[in-house]
């Protein structure tokens, strides 16, 4: 109950704020560029220049809204932008079509398969999978993916004063 | 039949069939997250304007790949392009009368209901501007990190998000804020803690 009454009194004192700090204004001449709202995403600012667009995104509802519109797809499109390697018609990619795929491949096997570096010595301890592959996940045992997420359990308040993760 | 000699203009157009075929896979790919984006803070009803603006990134993406397609692919430069894109159509059209749908009330209903509701009289305006005078003059007097730190708040970022922006861990963010809207609260004169 008291919770209820925390998040009813924050959502009234966000309401209040982004009235005197929106007041309609629109983004005009003072708001960022929309690439340097992009660079802010990605981390890519000067400290001093971060700080000023905090002043801006604290001031003017409307680039907080579009930042948090951009926040909210981040994870998603930087995965599927990285799953996008080469495509087709594309630099390296896009000589690598039909046939000279795979005369390409052939190539690249035979090179692999009869180069001797390739061949770790007997008395070389080599990370095996029991496939005869070696994989750099191999070398990675010991990582605990889920680790971070019991970040939570160290909070030093149980409120969460009307923060529900998805504003 | 011999088939003509290839000219030119075949061997472009034949690029830019491949250019627009290696478009079309990634923009299966990033399609949905960018609907996604310019949807937020919209209500359902709002699909059509979402439509619209996910189908302007697309344009404006496709301008730049086109140009582009002789170079390796570089995620990183894309990814700029694609939150320019989301930014500008979003800016574009601020103000249309699906976009205003964005402008919820604590009940949900955007502005296109409100038309018929009743309008807020001269004395609920003025309280409101008071109000509104109240709490960023109580913002400017907390501390310089608290009141960074709620400013974000209010403005919807979440804890963890304003822990971003702030560039410190989210327990600091959170303590900020907490103590910050506690102390605003206080300030404002609405003793929440005791209810």
């Amino acid at each position: 109950m008291m919770k209820d009454d925390n998040r009813s009194g924050d959502k009234r004192l966000s309401q209040t704020y982004r009235r005197a700090a929106g007041v309609g204004a629109g983004c005009g001449s003072n708001c960022p560029a929309s690439t340097r709202l992009s660079d802010l995403s990605e981390g890519r600012l000067w400290s001093w220049q971060r700080r000023a667009l905090l002043a801006h995104l604290s001031t003017c509802s409307h680039c907080a809204d579009d930042y948090r519109s951009l926040l909210s797809a981040r994870e998603g499109l930087q995965q599927a932008l990285m799953g996008v390697a080469a495509p087709r018609g594309h630099g390296i990619g896009s000589w690598l079509t039909g046939a000279g795929t795979a005369a390409a491949a052939v190539a690249l096997l035979a090179v692999v398969v009869l180069s001797p570096e390739t061949q770790a010595p007997p008395s070389t301890p080599v990370a095996d999978n029991g496939h005869g592959v070696i994989f750099s996940s191999d070398f990675d045992a010991g990582r605990e993916p889920g680790d971070s997420e019991n970040a939570s359990d160290d909070l030093l308040f149980s409120s969460n004063f009307g923060d529900n993760g998805n504003s | 039949m011999d088939r003509p000699p290839s000219t030119d203009q075949d061997n472009q157009a034949d690029g830019e069939r491949r250019a627009r075929r290696s478009f079309d896979q990634l923009w299966t790919r990033i399609s949905g997250h960018v609907r996604f984006a310019v949807s937020r803070h919209r209500s359902s009803d709002a699909a059509l304007a979402a439509d619209d603006l996910t189908q302007e990134v697309r344009i404006r993406v496709w301008e730049v790949y086109r140009r582009d397609r002789n170079s390796s692919f570089n995620a990183s430069y894309y990814m700029k392009v694609v939150n320019s894109a989301i930014i500008d159509s979003l800016r574009r059209h601020r103000g249309t009368l699906a976009h205003s749908i964005r402008e919820e009330n604590d009940d949900g209903i955007g502005l296109v209901e409100q038309i018929d509701s009743d309008e807020p009289g001269p004395d609920a305006r003025m309280e409101s501007g008071l109000q509104q005078a109240r709490l960023m003059v109580a913002i400017e007097q907390l501390p310089a990190a608290r009141g960074k730190a709620v400013a974000l708040y209010l403005q919807g970022f979440t804890v963890a998000e304003v822990a971003e922006l702030l560039k410190c861990d989210e327990n600091r963010a959170h303590n900020l804020t907490y103590r910050g809207i506690r102390d605003l609260k206080k300030m404002m004169g609405e003793n929440h803690d005791e209810r």
